[in-house]
């Protein structure tokens, strides 16, 4: 409409320039204003409303705020005035520093080097980069250290590490845990964290835990290759070995477990699970359905179907997790 | 809106100078004379967040005091146009996290009769009409009517603060009172 860019067309509809001038200065009283345009003329009035008692008191006291921050020199500059969004944004990067420091956490290769089983390289550099978000995993560097302090010390043999393991794989099938013995989810990362800063406790052949060790002793391939780097099949070799048996007749006499042994539900005193609650209604050919127990504190955190990643764990990443093991320092 | 003995140069050279001392009693001088004005201001475009923004105007003007030259239509000026850019800002910010995004035009004169934040806006005459320049008028014809009636600034100054020509602000002026004539008029019927 061409004639909208023309004021004395739109005038034309309505009232004089000049009028329209003195409507908007507020020059002219509503009862002086034709009537065609007396509500936006009270409109125009009621804009311009004297302020109130409350208004008044209202502005006195930001006045004196802002008395106060000018002559305080603290105003900020227009350019670096925060806006609303920037704290949002803050927590925004905040979430996304966890999520990948999380992520970091979770993967396969974080696992795997949580076990000390990459290449040098690969787990110089995880260990590095966890180090920084309080996570100790082993390092190639201090290995040797590490199994020094082992000898020397006999309880590192009855300890284990954690960290490999998560809560919700307790149910998960023997086989998915054995093809994918590193996979956790994001409900593991607090565990796994929290794991791999407390006091690992291996477990004992003699006791409960003896038939998961052995169903792991057997799932590992362990019969077939050596295991002497597993703290808990080392501690299954010298039940063994203290009974005067090897390991498959020490395995032979284990108990089965039991399902009716099993009382679920039961926690123990400190919040985690007995070793026979939490292996409940597993065959005995496959014993690993369900892992025993995974506290970790419990004998049972050295799930049977998590046997391989037991085998697999090395004495210097559990000895890591003791407060004067003498490993590495962050 | 007249600014009383503000309108003396003299005057307000000192007031501004108090202001910049950090006199509380400068402060209020102004403040009596556009605080209120810059609430409105804001109420007419965000209810929720106007007091946050009145803040923010405030900072800026602060921290801008020491390069302030000029009057007080001047200075009227400037705290609007720091105000305008405020409102901008803050539609920027609402549309980058609008979750829900609507037409504008299709609500185009319908009363926010359920909205809380408007119901608690209206409970007088004068938010009422503030308000209703916002829900009537489409935004850049709002503005000028709230930049001239509210700011009091003349059609240059509108046209300095928008960043437009004078004829524009004169077009775009007469459009919202036309507007405004034919909304408020139909309402009565």
């Amino acid at each position: 409409m061409g004639g909208d860019d023309d004021p004395d067309d739109v005038l034309h509809h309505l009232v004089s320039a000049e009028l329209a001038e003195r409507l908007l200065d507020g020059t002219i009283a509503s009862d002086d204003v034709p009537h065609r345009v007396t509500d936006v003329a009270e409109l125009f009035d009621a804009l311009r409303a004297p302020v109130s008692a409350d208004e008044r008191a209202d502005a006195a006291r930001a006045a004196t705020v802002f008395a106060g921050r000018v002559r305080a020199g603290t105003a900020t500059s227009p350019d670096t005035t925060r806006t609303p969004m920037q704290p949002h944004a803050h927590r925004l990067r905040a979430k996304a520093v966890a999520a990948i420091a999380a992520a970091v956490v979770l993967s396969a290769g974080t696992a795997a080097a949580a076990t000390g089983s990459l290449p040098d390289a690969a787990q110089s550099g995880i260990s590095n980069a966890l180090s920084h978000v309080g996570i100790e995993i082993p390092h190639p560097d201090d290995a040797g250290d590490v199994l020094a302090d082992d000898e020397q010390d006999e309880e590192s043999t009855t300890t284990t590490t954690t960290l490999a393991d998560p809560v919700d794989e307790a149910v998960a099938p023997a086989a998915d845990v054995a093809a994918d013995s590193t996979t956790t989810t994001l409900d593991d990362a607090p565990t796994a964290a929290a794991a791999a800063t407390a006091v690992p406790v291996g477990p004992d052949p003699n006791g409960p835990a003896r038939h998961g060790l052995c169903t792991a002793y057997v799932a590992s391939g362990a019969a077939t290759k050596p295991n002497g780097e597993s703290v808990a099949m080392r501690a299954l070799a010298d039940a063994a070995a203290a009974a005067g048996q090897t390991v498959e007749e020490f395995c032979a006499d284990a108990p089965e477990a039991d399902d009716s042994s099993g009382t679920a539900d039961t926690p123990t005193s400190d919040g985690s699970q007995s070793p026979s609650d939490t292996a409940p209604g597993r065959s005995d050919d496959s014993p690993s359905a369900t892992a025993p127990g995974h506290s970790s504190d419990s004998p049972s955190a050295t799930a049977p179907d998590r046997g391989r990643d037991l085998g697999e764990e090395s004495p210097e990443s559990a000895d890591r997790h003791e407060p004067n093991s003498g490993g590495r320092d962050k | 809106m007249t600014g009383g003995l503000l309108e003396d140069d003299a005057y307000f050279a000192s007031v501004l100078a108090g202001v910049r001392a950090g006199e509380p009693w400068a402060a209020e001088v102004l403040f009596e004379q556009l605080h209120v004005r810059l609430l409105r201001f804001f109420r007419a475009r965000e209810v929720r967040a106007a007091e946050d923004l009145v803040g923010e105007v405030w900072e800026h003007v602060a921290a801008g005091l020491e390069d302030f030259e000029g009057d007080w239509r001047g200075f009227r000026a400037w705290v609007f146009l720091i105000a305008r850019r405020r409102a901008i800002d803050h539609t920027r910010r609402a549309v980058r996290c609008r979750t829900d995004p609507h037409d504008d035009v299709a609500f185009d004169g319908l009363e926010a009769v359920d909205q809380p934040e408007a119901e608690v806006a209206e409970r007088d005459a004068t938010s009422r009409a503030v308000a209703m320049v916002s829900r009537l008028l489409p935004e850049d014809q709002a503005e000028v009517v709230l930049l001239r009636v509210l700011g009091d600034l003349e059609v240059a100054e509108v046209a300095a603060v928008m960043g437009r020509t004078e004829n524009w602000v004169r077009v775009t002026q007469h459009r919202a009172l036309r507007r405004l004539a034919d909304r408020l008029g139909s309402r009565k019927v």
